[in-house]
């Protein structure tokens, strides 16, 4: 019997052993569908679109050769609940373990926003061939810049190349990021939305308060030139901070994401199993 | 030099609490491998909560669990080796049981997909119809197949008759004797309260109460340790004196006492005199009497003397 588990554990490499494969193909089978009804959802739509045009009934413009990054990224929120709560639950009632469960989760998450991408782009493209003819046909569908079919393909290709690595990347991040909160959510529900929502809010109330009083203070001395000063000040601040932000803003997003994988497999490792 | 037999699944001094409620007190046991083993109980008993531990659900407080000789808790090579089928039909957002069989190939490294189908076609169910059209037993039998097919080498299943008719019932205990038989090296827990109807397939019992240990011993020990003997109540007083009387009855004038005998010398000697008559006590009876009287306190039967 030990040797039987000893060649078991030899012959079998983590990939077999760990059950990750299973939870990935579990995994699979709960995303592909959903892709599947997005993708047709957003074909009929610019199908619709495209017809309407047609017709004359609507003015439109031609799809851009682009990712739907910000739609993406709501899938991602979407997914990462039930991601994080049942079917977890479902993968370690047969005893899998949580390394495998909390890495098929992740990669799962990044796999569906990354298909997504590619795969908004690539009907996108489809989209935009008779998107471009009909313009050329003056067939109410306009283009921002007129061009033909083969070099606005082109034109968008290229600069989906170039931007398609670091969305991908940011998928990563975001996946973590979103897992990370689903896990949260999951252990301490309360306390979660506590934080989520108080400590904007408290931050918010932090550096307005004492600006709402200072104006109070300001507007009892009836003093004019001290209230522009003191919104003045507060304008150059605010562009300082956001101008910060938007500087650092993927170092803030890469450290934010880093730490998050680390403290979601750390939550959901603790997290108990339901009955 | 000859392998050191290492228990499937041992657990010594294990403890479990949740708030108040004590479900597992000091409980130690070990399962010898390739074996069928009943886990008995009645509500409450701390069987469900020995079983997550065992499947690495529930990480314990107190004490040590081992699956061979390995800690439980997120231990990959130990859980690899493991299938347990719960008691509660979960298939996540599965729809059929083609995707359920899709999934399990990834999960067990030990499928036989081949036998899943065998299974599948001997338990009547249906291959790609959906899974939420399953009437409870179906759902119960759709696991089993489950159970059956993963090849692991521990197999935990918690209530397998739940939902199950009397004639899938039996099936299932004849395919699992089926199971053991192709694959001796393969070994199963069966955690249920139908005592009686698995008796037949175990071969050894664990009983526990109140998160106690009762009772652990191989079938063939314990029916010939444990046993009723009836008589003339004057005459079956002196006969077994000094045994563990488990529960004394009378019986249309006649005194039954259900009794732990000292060792198996003693049956043999009672047949002999024959001034007693000796019978076997059912293993459902036994656990009755046990978790009345002995409240936890035990010991594991010793290897009888032959």
């Amino acid at each position: 019997m030990e040797n039987r588990l000893a060649s078991l554990v030899e012959n079998k490499g983590w990939f077999r052993l760990s059950r990750f494969g299973g939870a990935m193909r579990y995994q699979y089978l709960r995303r592909r569908r959903l892709l599947v009804f997005l993708l047709v959802v957003m074909a009929a739509v610019q199908i619709v679109d495209l017809t309407l045009a047609f017709f004359g009934v609507l003015q439109t413009r031609v799809t851009p050769v682009t990712t739907d990054l910000s739609l993406a990224l709501l899938l991602l929120l979407c997914c990462s609940f039930p991601v994080a709560k049942s079917e977890t639950t479902f993968l370690l009632r047969f005893g899998t373990p949580r390394t495998a469960v909390w890495l098929s989760n992740i990669v799962s998450l990044f796999l569906t926003g990354a298909a997504y991408l590619v795969l908004s782009a690539v009907l996108n493209a489809a989209f935009a061939v008779p998107g471009v003819l009909l313009a050329e046909a003056g067939k109410g569908v306009s283009m921002a810049v007129p061009m033909p079919l083969g070099e606005y393909l082109l034109t968008g290709l290229g600069s989906l190349l170039r931007e398609l690595p670091m969305q991908l990347l940011w998928m990563l991040e975001y996946a973590a990021i979103f897992y990370f909160v689903a896990c949260c959510l999951r252990r301490w529900r309360v306390p979660t939305i506590l934080v989520l929502v108080g400590v904007p809010a408290l931050l918010f109330s932090m550096f307005l308060l004492p600006a709402f009083n200072e104006v109070g203070n300001i507007l009892e001395g009836g003093g004019q030139n001290q209230l522009v000063a003191l919104v003045l000040k507060l304008l150059t601040w605010l562009e300082k901070a956001a101008d910060f932000i938007a500087k650092n803003w993927q170092t803030i997003q890469g450290v934010t994401a880093g730490v998050a994988l680390v403290l979601s497999y750390l939550v959901m490792r603790g997290t108990r199993q339901p009955e | 030099m000859q392998d050191q037999i290492v228990p499937v699944f041992e657990v010594e001094a294990l403890s479990h609490r949740f708030g108040k409620n004590r479900a597992l007190d000091g409980l130690t046991f070990a399962i010898a491998p390739g074996q069928i083993v009943g886990l008995l109980g009645r509500n409450g008993a701390g069987k469900s909560t020995l079983l997550r531990i065992a499947s690495g659900q529930l990480r314990h407080k107190e004490g040590n669990a081992w699956l061979f000789g390995q800690r439980i808790y997120n231990n990959t090579p130990a859980l690899a080796s493991l299938c347990v089928i719960g008691d509660t039909p979960d298939f996540g957002k599965l729809k059929n049981l083609k995707q359920l069989y899709f999934v399990c190939a990834g999960l067990f490294p030990g499928w036989n997909k081949q036998r899943a189908k065998e299974l599948m076609e001997q338990f009547e169910l249906p291959y790609t119809a959906p899974l939420k059209g399953f009437s409870r037993g179906m759902k119960t039998a759709a696991l089993l197949t489950v159970g059956l097919s993963s090849g692991a080498l521990f197999t935990v299943f918690d209530e397998p008759g739940l939902g199950l008719d009397a004639v899938m019932r039996e099936r299932f205990y004849d395919l699992l004797l089926e199971e053991k038989q192709r694959d001796p090296s393969r070994t199963f827990l069966l955690s249920t309260h139908l005592i009686d109807e698995v008796a037949r397939v175990l071969d050894s019992a664990v009983m526990i109460d109140k998160g106690h240990l009762l009772c652990q011993a191989n079938l063939e020990d314990i029916n010939r340790i444990y046993m009723s003997v009836s008589g003339a109540p004057e005459v079956v007083k002196q006969e077994t004196e000094g045994m563990t009387v488990l529960r004394e009855e009378v019986v249309a004038g006649s005194l039954v006492r259900h009794l732990r005998l000292q060792s198996v010398t003693d049956a043999q000697r009672l047949k002999e005199e024959g001034r007693v008559q000796l019978s076997p006590i059912s293993l459902q009876r036994l656990f009755v009497f046990l978790a009345q009287t002995i409240n936890g306190t035990e010991p594991v039967i010793e290897e009888a003397e032959e």
